[in-house]
């Protein structure tokens, strides 16, 4: 038996990666802001102040105070239940159509890069067809054949998503093909369908795992446009962009009821877009760059 | 050559062609190659690159079918099968490629990997069964256990070279192929994983083709040698004969660079080098290919194409002018 | 001049356009025939008589086989006729060209908002790393592409419309009475929709001009003696003109998708608005009619993007 004495000495593998993450001030600030809102989200029926459909005629347009910390809404009800509410549905929203995307865009993707050739070209037309709607449009379009709502709305949403993801698939999966270890497996017989789930689909679905990352915010942004405009998440169940919706028709009297709602837009889409440096910089062997 | 009853192999005029470039160009990378290797021979195909060699082995374990000609696995033709029986030859025919490092998956630990061509043939009962033949076989080449949940990153060209090997014989093949084995490893780690094909050859009564630029680690490793140049054999005999008696002027000019490989009363003491650089494959030049850098050339050579013909008992040359045993090139 | 080569991937790519232009016409036509309720009954309206909704059949052609209402549709479409609106009765078409202008014009000025303040931060930032001035620009480029622009929106008409006053709250003013005027109303949608488009630009420019800097070509310059601006100036900013071309379009069409919602926060009559209305009021032939609009002008701007980075490419030998 040929002994290895001369062989160069295994590299160790140190646990740099929890260490990038830990001195990310953003990476942790996003986390612990998404893992915050979500406990929330999940607890507000019962860590709610009060009932956020509850209507209270003689207390409207309240200012903050003791009692409402962000005062009360043109029917009366808290704005901090409502905001509590609200996040849920925003959250579900855009894992939601974050999920459609993915699910369908990464194995088209897959199937147009392995495959090529004629399969290749047709599918790349249809993605280019579906990436030609402006995806609020769309959704609209979607929103008035089928009846608003919040799971219409955003599987529009994800369809449109779709196409991105099953680009980068696509790109990913062209270069993966080719790699030696993919023609190593072929010299073995293995069928088609394990080469690419078990081989090209781990080495090609990163950029798409960054790009979900990435799409969360524009997804979160999509239901509160959709919920803005009535053709998402539907009353009297709150959500952050029908609470501008209507803090917008009373502007003029109470104007610092728009702020509250759009800062939670603002605040939670940069944690997603936060949470998304974070995927792209830990599954970059390289380490943190520029 | 005839087809001998025990050919492992047996590869007929084939061609392989890759089309490139906007404008269509084909690259001749095999172009007209035949011949056959008995069961349990240890064959080594030499040549520089661009000789087509490496297109070759890959034609050898059907990775890559040619564009022209057949190939004879075990005296079957692999593309004329049903697709799983084509893909149950395969895992008789092996190929360890030159590159160690890109032939692992990146994302599989070491036993992963070794283990696959197992689950893939359905060899052993579970999963465990499984590890445990893989560990058997990663301890054979020289990989000790602790290693094999490593990821392929964390280990050295000379172990991914090993576990390369260890994968490619789990399954027991006939044949096994080594494109440059050795190309991509450290000096010193060379000799050993060549001691370990030697040894493994032994024992897993393995059909071996090596494939290399290197005339002394063919010679050494090889029972005959198949001399290519751009696409074609020139040259074929057995290593004694090659030795004492090699007909074609390229591998006279490759014998002299390598004064190691001749014993010292046939050393001539000159050096003949080519002139030139190897041709383009995408046009190759009429009649002789190596009649560019030939010291011998004739007018003849660029109008007919020299056959691949029988000089004596199992040596086989593509020239118009053999050279005669003693006789000495300019 | 243009060399065979390049003329042979423009042609390719204009071509490419004709089957991407025919699947999203069928996009657009198929979405009316989503729904699971029969069309003709959507579009009845309240209490309809069967014999009504007959005619509407009849009228529209729902009794055709799907693909000859296609071919019908698109027959139709392609001579500027996009159907009559069951709620207006106006044709669709003389619908969207009244307001159509409105929209383009917050699109455009948007974009120049967009470019005029993106482009010097992204060009800035990249001349200066880890400065002051890239942080800050990174900082812009997060906020843009994380705040829901129709809130800016909202906030801008609050803040320098009613409280300030300096910008009209709502509304537009066409653009053929009174330009200046038209201008200067459209200017808070335009700084809303803006948003997106400033982040993108500072992103791309940073990064094309960081790339650039960067790379060995310029590091050898550099060394050579050449000062850093003439650097700048003279390789630099042509890669960035390049990045710009590119991400004009792709800036472009994101902001025409918001216009839906923007010109609902300013009340503004344009094709955004009017594609909500439709949908609340179940009026298909609009929203299929400016859906295939957008879809269209999509299509039309991406293939001017590609052939203009086709033109401009440098990899390519001219």
């Amino acid at each position: 038996m040929a002994t290895i004495s001369v062989e160069a000495q295994t590299k160790k593998v140190t646990p740099t990666k929890w260490r990038y993450f830990l001195h990310s001030p953003t990476a942790v600030a996003s986390v612990s802001y998404l893992i915050v809102l979500a406990l929330i989200g999940a607890l507000a029926p019962w860590i709610s102040p009060y009932d956020p459909n509850e209507i209270n005629l003689s207390d409207v347009m309240a200012a903050p105070s003791a009692a409402h910390w962000l005062g009360t809404d043109d029917l009366g009800r808290d704005v901090v239940s409502r905001l509590m509410a609200g996040a849920g549905p925003s959250l579900f929203a855009s894992i939601l159509a974050v999920s459609i995307g993915t699910t369908l865009g990464v194995p088209i993707g897959l199937l147009a890069g392995y495959v090529g050739g004629r399969t290749d070209s047709s599918i790349s037309r249809v993605l280019d067809a579906l990436l030609s709607f402006p995806s609020i449009v769309f959704a609209i379009g979607i929103a008035g054949v089928l009846g608003p709502g919040l799971v219409n709305g955003m599987v529009a949403i994800g369809i449109l998503m779709m196409p991105g993801f099953a680009r980068l698939t696509r790109a990913t999966t062209m270069v993966v093909k080719q790699e030696l270890y993919v023609d190593a497996i072929r010299a073995f017989g293995a069928t088609p369908f394990r080469i690419v789930t078990r081989h090209v689909l781990p080495n090609a679905v990163q950029s798409a795992i960054v790009h979900a990352g990435l799409l969360l915010a524009i997804g979160l942004l999509a239901e509160s446009s959709l919920s803005y405009l009535g053709l998402g998440v539907q009353p009297p169940r709150s959500s952050w962009g029908g609470m501008l919706a209507r803090a917008y028709n009373y502007m003029e009297v109470a104007p610092e009821q728009m702020y509250a709602p759009g800062l939670a837009i603002l605040f939670t889409a940069l944690a997603f877009n936060g949470l998304g440096e974070v995927v792209r910089l830990a599954l970059d062997p390289r380490g943190p760059k520029r | 050559m005839t087809a001998a009853v025990d050919s492992i192999i047996s590869v007929k005029d084939v061609r392989v062609h890759f089309k490139i470039g906007i404008r269509g160009e084909t690259v001749k990378a095999v172009d007209g190659v035949s011949f056959e290797i008995a069961e349990g021979d240890t064959l080594g195909i030499i040549g520089e690159s661009g000789s087509g060699k490496s297109t070759l082995a890959r034609v050898l374990v059907a990775l890559l079918a040619p564009t022209a000609g057949t190939i004879l696995q075990d005296g079957r033709n692999p593309y004329e099968l049903p697709p799983d029986e084509r893909r149950r030859q395969h895992r008789k025919f092996q190929i360890i490629f030159q590159d160690p490092h890109a032939a692992l998956n990146p994302r599989a630990k070491v036993l992963d990997s070794v283990r696959e061509p197992l689950e893939i043939s359905g060899v052993g009962a579970s999963k465990q069964e499984r590890n445990v033949m893989a560990i058997a076989m990663l301890r054979r080449v020289g990989i000790n256990s602790e290693l094999a949940l490593r990821y392929p990153h964390e280990l050295s060209g000379g172990q991914k070279q090993r576990i390369n090997i260890a994968r490619a014989l789990i399954l027991q093949p006939k044949l096994l192929v080594a494109d440059e084995a050795t190309a991509a490893l450290d000096v010193s780690i060379q000799a050993d994983i060549l001691n370990l094909y030697m040894d493994l050859k032994e024992e897993f009564n393995l059909t071996f083709v090596c494939i290399t630029h290197d005339l002394a680690v063919a010679m050494h490793v090889s029972r005959a040698i198949a001399v290519m140049y751009l696409g074609v054999i020139v040259e074929y005999a057995p290593v004694a004969v090659l030795h004492g008696h090699s007909a074609h002027p390229y591998t006279r000019a490759l014998l002299s660079a390598e004064p190691v490989a001749l014993p010292k009363r046939l050393q001539t003491g000159q050096r003949i080098v080519l002139q030139g650089e190897i041709p383009s494959p995408v046009s190759p030049p009429s009649g002789c290919r190596f009649r560019t850098r030939c010291p011998i050339v004739q007018p003849v050579c660029a109008e007919r194409v020299p056959e691949f013909r029988k000089l004596a008992d199992e040596h086989y040359v593509a020239c118009h002018f053999p050279l005669e045993r003693k006789e000495v090139m300019p | 001049m243009i060399s065979r080569e390049r003329r042979r991937m423009i042609g390719k790519r204009v071509l490419q356009v004709v089957p991407v232009l025919l699947l999203v016409t069928f996009f657009s036509f198929i979405l009316v025939h989503l729904s699971p309720v029969d069309p003709a009954l959507l579009l009845a309206g309240e209490n309809p008589t069967p014999a009504q909704i007959e005619e509407i059949r009849r009228f529209y052609g729902f009794d055709q086989p799907l693909i000859v209402q296609y071919g019908k549709w698109l027959w139709n479409v392609l001579h500027g006729d996009l159907s009559i609106s069951m709620l207006s009765r106006e044709p669709v078409v003389s619908t969207i060209a009244s307001k159509f202008p409105a929209t383009l014009l917050i699109v455009v000025y948007g974009m120049v908002i967009a470019v005029v303040v993106g482009a010097p931060l992204g060009i800035w930032a990249a001349a200066k790393p880890g400065s002051f001035a890239d942080q800050f620009a990174t900082a812009v480029a997060s906020f843009g592409v994380a705040v829901p622009y129709f809130w800016v929106g909202m906030v801008l008409v609050l803040v320098l419309g009613l409280q300030l006053g300096l910008f009209p709250a709502t509304g537009a003013v066409p653009f053929s009475k009174d330009p200046w005027g038209a201008i200067h109303a459209a200017t808070l949608p335009a700084i809303a929709l803006s948003m997106s488009g400033i982040a993108e630009i500072v992103r791309q420019l940073r990064a094309s001009l960081l790339e650039v800097l960067s790379s060995n070509y310029v590091r050898t310059l550099r060394a050579k003696g050449l000062p850093a601006s003439a650097i700048l100036w003279r390789h630099g900013l042509k890669n960035v003109g390049i990045t710009l071309v590119t991400v004009i379009g792709l800036v472009f069409n994101r902001k025409l998708g918001a216009t839906v919602v923007i010109e609902t926060v300013f009340a503004i009559p344009g094709t955004g608005s009017a594609i909500v209305y439709a949908t609340v009021n179940k009026d298909f032939v609009v929203v299929q009619g400016i859906i295939l609009l957008f879809a269209v002008i999509v299509v039309s701007v991406n293939l001017l993007t590609d052939l203009a980075y086709a033109l401009l490419d440098p990899r390519v030998e001219d």
